[in-house]
């Protein structure tokens, strides 16, 4: 519990750190591989630690195989949050090697930080990691993966998805929505009916808001959601013409999820 | 026929001494002379029998049970019920000849067994029924407390419908048998006494020193006593021993539920709600001449729901037959056993196979059932495939009621000694059956680590993963890997690291895992137990965890020897490990340490020739061999001195290679005359740089001339 609020405090700052080093133009503070690397061998572990952030703050992609191979060689766990989460934040795809070894983690907390890890990495091979954690027995890397395959626009994902949404992971709608080429969307709507309509209408969201879907796919959308005629149809269908932008590309969506909300009385 | 005459004849408990050590015969039945032993009295006994008509009698099951409970008399060979009566009996009923005693406190009741009617009431006072047997016309039943000194007895004696004759006795008395108008009456744990049915004279007596005489029974038309073993009357009998007589004992071993081969007769007899008879052993005797054997070879033995047939003198099951009620009652005939179930329903089972040939039902609820199966020959074909034994006893133990624990227990045992791949794949199921109790599940588990046949199906086990979405779970991991060692079954190797990488896999099958690969002696599995041991030895502290770690180290050592000693030594000096890996790591470098000084001691000790030794090597030694420098051994020192002219080009394969690995492990197989046989090298991706600059170099020849494998590290 402690090192996991180090954890997320550290994770945090590193966040900000490289951000304001970002958006100042310029680079964090200045490190030589050498030493870091004889920091990261030291025995204390405080040091280490002062490592690993410095690694964090730096942004140096050199570094990250450096930090890598010191995970690889056993790290206590605040230390191994606070390493994986800052191989998140440089977002790098070397790091992919040593993120997937970690998404199978013997902790959980480990195996969920990896996949974010990934998520933020893209390494070569990202899709096929989180497709995996589709099937984690932990209920929240399964959540993270399924978001994630989303985030990484994996679209050879989507028989996964579909399959992870058949067995409850719910976060699999959101990112069916995002994924869906425009002949698959008839099976995301094959599941109106057959589970409760929020289950779906992350997926249908998404579809909907797409620039990359078609006009006519859409407006089919919001005729089958018109049709199941409930008042949770109705909310999603006025949710949806509110937050359809008002301008003329998306007139016709908005009018056409107006209109279908009229439809189904009240 | 009317009640014709009561005696009462009290006789001192120390009767048998008197009546061992008596002389001159005749005298009342019990008398405390009346000798025994006697071929001269038994063997007109015998020639009775043998002369005797074989007993006739219909097949019939008498239950007890209901609410209100009530007897209910079922013809087998009808398939009908031939009557119900109420009865509010606290015994079993017996069934003996014509009639079926109960008792009904404060009397024991006789009612004839074709029409239900009761035919007597006879008063029991505070004794327990204890049994009662018959032939035709001819009843007896015992009452009797049983125990040694202070011990009260009564036999009724019926012939027809009526008391013939009621005898008191003040001693014990067991389980009787009629044939051929005589009882057989046991007592006083040694003795058998013959009576004749119509005079009550005793005709004669046998003493057997060597086995408690408590029951006698017919089968046949041959009289067989006995409890724990059973002997069958022939003119043998007389020599008072079990060893001189026809006799059989059953070897079984200890059964579930500690069923007795024939209940302890002298002991308070069961209650009609007793467990004895849901767990029970049914045979029946057969032979001839001075043998004695069960038929079909089959003992049975019920244990609530379960039927096995046992072999006799092994205990070793040949079939199993899962019933869906309580047996409540059961009789051996030839070719099978009737069973009787808490419904009212009856079975056939097939002798050989199990299964059923007939069926019946009373639809009489039922807490016991008293069967006289003897001749009943109805039954057809058995229906529906034999499984193999393998499945029987498999399926036996997925039955869910607890009572029957010990028996599945008992059919895992069973599974374990046996052999075929069949069986371990039946273990593989049982023990990933979580549903099973868990003492069940422990004992399949258990017995399929030890298993060293089913490598097929070992592997296919191992093939499966916890995985969500597929909806499966791990299997059983552990015991799979024990198996996996005790196969010695290298294809295992790649599956069982598998598993060691899953997080899905719990810490106890982990360090089994670990154990099994570190026994394989598969180098390939080094790598990825060093990782593991890397990774977690700095988590946080915790038991199981530290355990597996130990393990891994223990595996590490097992296969590389000194290779595993830099990563000890790291393992050993992270200050954030954990503490008791750490030290287990030092320990083991400690020990390559002991060894490594031990072994060059004892080789330097070996190497360093006696004054006369050298003196006799060198007027022998022609001068050549003289000059003979092969080291014994090709040591990864060795190695090192052959590589190091190509050192620096060996490091470049490391530093531009996929992956820039610092070190590469090399696996050596060199000829005894130091030609390169095989060169494996880890990681792949610099394996072939590395393989032929170790090829291009010459290595030396050893002095045994033996194939020889060396490992060696090579490091940036």
């Amino acid at each position: 519990m402690r090192g996991s609020t180090i954890a997320a405090v550290g994770l945090a700052l590193l966040t900000l750190a490289a951000g304001t080093a970002e958006g100042q133009g310029r680079r964090g503070p200045r490190a030589r591989p050498a030493e870091i690397e004889e920091q990261l061998a030291s025995a204390d572990r405080d040091v280490v630690q002062t490592a690993i952030e410095t690694i964090g703050l730096s942004g140096n992609p050199r570094f990250v195989p450096l930090l890598a191979a010191r995970i690889m060689k056993g790290l206590p766990p605040e230390l191994l949050e606070t390493a994986v989460d800052t191989l998140t934040v440089l977002g790098r795809p070397e790091a992919g090697d040593v993120l997937f070894v970690l998404a199978s983690h013997r902790r959980a907390e480990i195996r969920a930080r990896a996949v974010a890890g990934i998520i933020s990495c893209r390494p070569e091979g990202a899709s096929s990691a989180l497709q995996s954690a589709l099937s984690d027995l932990d209920p929240h890397v399964r959540s993270a993966a399924a978001v994630g395959l989303g985030q990484i626009e994996a679209a050879g994902a989507t028989d996964a998805l579909f399959h992870a949404l058949d067995r409850n992971i719910l976060e699999a709608a959101t990112s069916l929505g995002q994924l869906v080429a425009a002949g698959e969307v008839a099976r995301v709507l094959g599941y109106l009916g057959q589970v409760p309509l929020d289950v779906v209408t992350p997926a249908l969201s998404e579809i909907i808001a797409r620039e990359n879907m078609e006009q006519e796919t859409k407006l089919e959308v919001l005729g089958r959601i018109a049709e199941l005629a409930t008042p949770d149809a109705r909310q999603f269908l006025v949710d949806m013409a509110e937050s359809v932008p008002n301008d003329r590309r998306h007139r016709a969506l908005r009018e056409a999820a107006t209109a279908a909300a009229e439809r189904i009385v009240q | 026929m009317n009640r014709t005459q009561r005696i009462a004849v009290l006789v001192l408990a120390v009767t048998p001494l008197f009546a061992a050590c008596g002389g001159g015969g005749g005298g009342s039945a019990f008398g405390a002379t009346f000798p025994d032993n006697r071929s001269e009295q038994l063997d007109p006994v015998l020639a009775r029998m043998a002369t005797a008509p074989a007993p006739r009698a219909p097949a019939v099951a008498v239950s007890l049970g209901g609410t209100p409970p009530e007897l209910v008399a079922f013809d087998l060979e009808s398939a009908e019920v031939r009557w119900r009566q109420p009865s509010a009996s606290t015994s079993a009923p017996q069934i003996a000849g014509r009639l079926v005693f109960t008792l009904e406190a404060p009397s024991i009741v006789a009612r004839d067994l074709e029409t239900g009617a009761i035919v007597f009431r006879e008063e029991a006072g505070s004794l327990p029924l204890v049994g009662a047997a018959g032939e035709g016309d001819l009843a007896v039943a015992v009452l009797s407390t049983g125990g040694g000194v202070g011990a009260q007895s009564r036999l009724i004696i019926a012939r027809g419908g009526d008391v013939h004759d009621i005898i008191d006795l003040t001693f014990a008395v067991g389980l009787p048998a009629v044939r051929a108008g005589m009882l057989f009456i046991p007592w006083s744990n040694q003795n058998l006494s013959v009576l004749d049915g119509e005079t009550g004279e005793e005709l004669a007596r046998v003493r057997i020193s060597d086995e408690v005489v408590g029951h006698a029974l017919v089968a046949d038309g041959n009289v067989y006593t006995g409890q724990a073993n059973l002997i069958r009357l022939t003119s043998a009998t007389v020599r008072g021993t079990r060893d001189g007589a026809a006799w059989f004992g059953a070897s079984v071993g200890e059964l579930p539920g500690t069923p007795a081969f024939m209940r302890d007769a002298y002991a308070p007899p069961p209650s009609p709600q007793s467990a004895i008879h849901r767990v029970r052993l049914d045979f029946l005797p057969t032979g001839d001449g001075e043998t004695v054997e069960l038929n079909d070879d089959n003992l049975y033995f019920t244990f609530y729901r379960l039927v096995f047939a046992l072999a006799p003198d092994t205990g070793t099951v040949k079939w199993v037959y899962e019933h869906d009620a309580d047996i409540v009652g059961g009789g051996a005939l030839p070719g099978g056993l009737i069973i009787a179930d808490a419904a009212g329903t009856l079975r056939r089972l097939s002798a050989a196979d199990g299964r059923v040939t007939w069926t019946a039902s009373s639809g009489a609820p039922s807490v016991v059932t008293a069967l006289r199966v003897g001749g009943f020959a109805a039954g057809g074909a058995a229906t529906g495939e034999v499984q193999s034994l393998a499945d029987q006893l498999s399926a036996a133990t997925q039955n869910p009621d607890a009572r029957l624990t010990p028996a599945q227990l008992f059919a895992v045992s069973q599974l374990a000694a046996s052999s075929g791949a069949d069986v371990t794949a039946n273990l593989i199921t049982l023990c990933d059956r979580r549903a099973l109790p868990e003492q069940v599940r422990a004992a399949a588990c258990t017995a399929l680590g030890d298993r060293v046949e089913g490598r097929e199906q070992l592997v296919a086990a191992l093939e499966r993963h916890a995985r969500f979405l597929e909806g499966t779970t791990a299997p059983p991991v552990g015991a799979l890997a024990r198996a996996a060692a005790r196969m010695e079954e290298r294809a295992a190797v790649p599956h069982l690291i598998s598993h060691l990488r899953d997080p899905a896999t719990d810490l106890a099958a982990v360090a089994l895992i670990l154990a099994a690969l570190g026994e394989l002696g598969d180098e390939s599995a080094a790598a990825p137990i060093g990782d593991f041991l890397r990774l977690y030895h700095a988590e946080e502290a915790d038991d199981e965890l530290t355990v597996a770690l130990g393990a891994s180290i223990d595996a590490l050592v097992s296969l590389e020897g000194p290779v595993a000693r830099e990563l000890l030594e790291e393992i050993a000096g992270d200050t954030m490990g954990i503490a008791p890996v750490r030290g287990k790591a030092r320990d083991a470098v400690t020990a390559m340490d002991e060894a490594a000084a031990a072994a060059e001691a004892a080789d330097t000790e070996r190497q360093t020739p006696t004054e006369d030794e050298e003196a006799a090597a060198e007027a022998d030694t022609p001068e050549e061999e003289q000059a003979d420098v092969r080291p014994r051994t090709i040591t990864a020192e060795i190695v090192g001195d052959v590589l190091a002219p190509v050192r620096r080009e060996l490091t470049l394969c490391l530093s531009n290679g996929e992956g820039r690995p610092r070190t590469a492990r090399v696996i050596l197989h060199l000829s005894g005359e130091g030609s390169v046989e095989t060169v494996s090298v880890t990681p792949a991706p610099v394996a072939a740089c590395v393989e032929a600059l170790i090829r291009a170099q010459t290595f030396p020849a050893n002095e045994r001339a033996v194939r020889q494998q060396v490992i060696y590290t090579i490091r940036r």
